[in-house]
């Protein structure tokens, strides 16, 4: 039973690390907390749907065309409604409230497509399932999620520290006019950095439709989830972001095998603020709290 | 003529609401979306005590209960509500007060959240998405507000004495100080103002009023379940309060009658009743980006979010 909840912690943990490096990725340059993240994958989730399910496209390129299309929409919506925001210099409460509003049509105009139901991808029950470490069982399904999302973390995590590209986005996180007087065009990397962040949501969202299935109103869930776990690592650290998914999705499953599967979010919510009277700046934040939090990535 | 009362009715409970909300993200500029919590609470409150005589007596911990078959009604049902959001109020305003900006918003949806989940599942309490049916509007000094057109008199009482309230909250030392945390809390707490304690206060008040509109709420429609309180309408009220306007009484009332009406407009048009939710949804949500890019401060606002 114990390993077999560490086996489900490291699943579980593996796509909230997804979710909430993604959501670190856009807030760490930009600064901008994008409630409707949680959205995107919910988005990413749909898509993937109807592309595998109903037109019965073939896994690889299914999931290739969803990172696409949801990076696109993470650009459009930088470009309608976040980037006249940052022209105009708004406060950071601006962006946050005018996210929220996307998640709401987001969340209807799917609902008013797909309807409201649950839909899950059929076909993933008679599939292997192999028994690892102490009779603890997993998947193939679940092999595979989880091997995905710590790949796309790792190609991440490569991006951002090995690329021109990703350097300059490690240079805006610390300072935009720095960034600038050495020559990078900040608008230019964050439409950058939009296209790759939603297109990782988009990406979680597979995961997420394979391991639970998907619904219209699941985006704040998500959103909770993923901003949990970047807030209790330390947010707009990366680092921070991968290690406090690993650590919510354990306790998380932890906690379910006591309490109904209903309270997960309070579950959630609790380990928030316990961390943040703890420790406010996040448990891989290595700062002390009164440091002003100038982010590094 | 009973729709328009009907209507009328809405409005005042959801000024109520505004104008509550209004006090913290207006005047103190915390971005609250846990007051739907509360606003549950007190419809709750109000639904269990008026409309469910057994569903206390049945429960297990009844027999603590000097009268185990006593049934609340609309005034100590209330209390019961306005108790428990104290608590809560204070015991979350007392830690959430420590957080500023982007994760007190993130921790006080988990509020909202989770007051959701309870409701949906704490089957024997709230009955769960059965929702609670036959609640009974109050008597007041002996006249039973059994009819539309006495109860909308009652809740626009209500919603003017909330009114004088807020204005004189606004207009109060208290208020400017609440006020003056919102520009700038360092400077405030500079001149020796403990500001920990005039943001919980005013969280526990703004969060006072929102009960009493959601008992209202329930006796208004006689029937109480958890679609009324989840995530959107959350979204639905704030987008209410930043419509009408931030800090400006006369926008709260602006934005309550503006968001009612609107979805009754829909009504007219003659959307399928399962597009009418959705097309509701997202115009409020294409007014908040709207709001946002243009004019972050409401149509009657005072302070710029």
């Amino acid at each position: 039973m114990f390993s077999q909840l560490i086996i489900n912690s490291f699943i579980t943990g593996s796509i909230y690390a997804l979710i909430a490096l993604s959501f670190a990725f856009i807030y760490a340059p930009t600064k901008y907390f994008n409630l409707a993240h949680g959205s995107f994958v919910v988005v990413g989730a749909y898509i993937y749907y109807t592309l595998h399910v109903e037109n019965a496209w073939p896994i690889w390129s299914a999931a290739l065309t969803t990172a696409v299309s949801v990076g696109a929409l993470g650009v459009l919506m930088y470009l309608l409604v976040f980037g006249p925001l940052r022209r105009k210099g708004s406060s950071s409460l601006v962006p946050m409230v005018a996210s929220l509003g996307i998640v709401t049509i987001i969340q209807s105009t799917l609902a008013l497509i797909y309807g409201s139901h649950y839909k899950s991808i059929p076909g993933t029950s008679d599939i292997p399932t192999y028994t690892i470490l102490f009779g603890a069982r997993i998947t193939a399904i679940q092999l595979i999620i989880f091997l995905t999302a710590v790949g796309s973390c790792a190609a991440l995590m490569w991006m951002t520290f090995s690329t021109k590209f990703g350097r300059s986005i490690v240079a805006l996180s610390d300072s935009h006019d720095m960034a600038r007087i050495v020559g990078i065009n900040p608008d230019r990397s964050i439409i950058g950095v939009f296209f790759i962040g939603a297109a990782l949501a988009g990406i979680s969202g597979v995961l997420v439709a394979y391991d639970i299935g998907v619904e219209p109103m699941m985006g704040f869930e998500l959103l909770l989830k993923g901003a949990i776990s970047s807030i209790i690592g330390g947010i707009g650290l990366l680092w921070g972001a991968i290690g406090g998914g690993m650590i919510l999705g354990t306790i998380e499953n932890f906690g379910i095998y006591r309490l109904p599967v209903e309270w997960k979010s309070a579950i959630a919510f609790v380990v928030l603020v316990v961390v943040l009277l703890i420790r406010p700046q996040g448990i891989f934040n290595g700062k002390n709290r009164e440091t002003e939090s100038r982010n590094k990535i | 003529m009973d729709y328009v009362i009907s209507i009328l009715t809405t409005i005042g409970v959801y000024a109520i609401l505004s104008l509550s909300l209004n006090l913290l993200i207006g005047f103190n500029g915390l971005l609250s979306l846990a007051h739907i919590a509360f606003f549950g609470i007190g419809a709750y409150a109000v639904a269990i005590g008026t409309a469910t005589p057994d569903l206390i007596s049945s429960q297990p911990w009844s027999n603590i209960l000097p009268y185990p078959h006593w049934q609340p009604g609309f005034g100590a049902g209330l209390m019961i509500g306005l108790e428990i959001t104290t608590l809560i109020a204070g015991g979350v305003g007392l830690v959430l007060n420590r957080f500023g900006g982007e994760i007190y918003c993130i921790a006080t949806m988990g509020i909202g959240i989770i007051a959701t989940t309870f409701f949906l599942n704490a089957t024997s309490i709230t009955q769960g998405p059965l929702g609670i049916a036959g609640v009974t509007p109050p008597d007041v000094f002996g006249i039973p507000l059994n009819s539309p057109g006495r109860y909308v008199i009652f809740v626009w009482a209500c919603t003017f004495i909330v009114w004088a309230l807020c204005f004189w909250v606004s207009r109060s030392p208290f208020g400017r100080i609440i006020q003056s945390i919102r520009e700038d809390e360092l400077t405030t707490r500079l001149f020796g103002f403990y500001t920990p304690h005039f943001k919980l206060i005013n969280f526990i008040l703004s969060a006072w009023m929102a009960t009493l509109a959601g008992g209202l709420f329930a006796c208004h429609l006689q029937f109480v379940d958890p679609t009324s309180f989840i995530t959107s309408e959350t979204i639905f009220i704030v987008t209410m309060v930043i419509l009408g306007g931030l800090a400006s009484h006369r926008g709260a009332f602006l934005g309550a009658i503006v968001m009612v009406l609107l979805p009754e407009a829909l009504r007219f048009l003659h959307a399928p009743p399962e597009y009418a939710a959705q097309l509701r949804q997202i115009i409020f949500g294409l007014f908040l980006v709207i709001l946002m890019i243009f004019r972050p401060q409401g149509i009657l606002g005072k302070f710029k979010l």
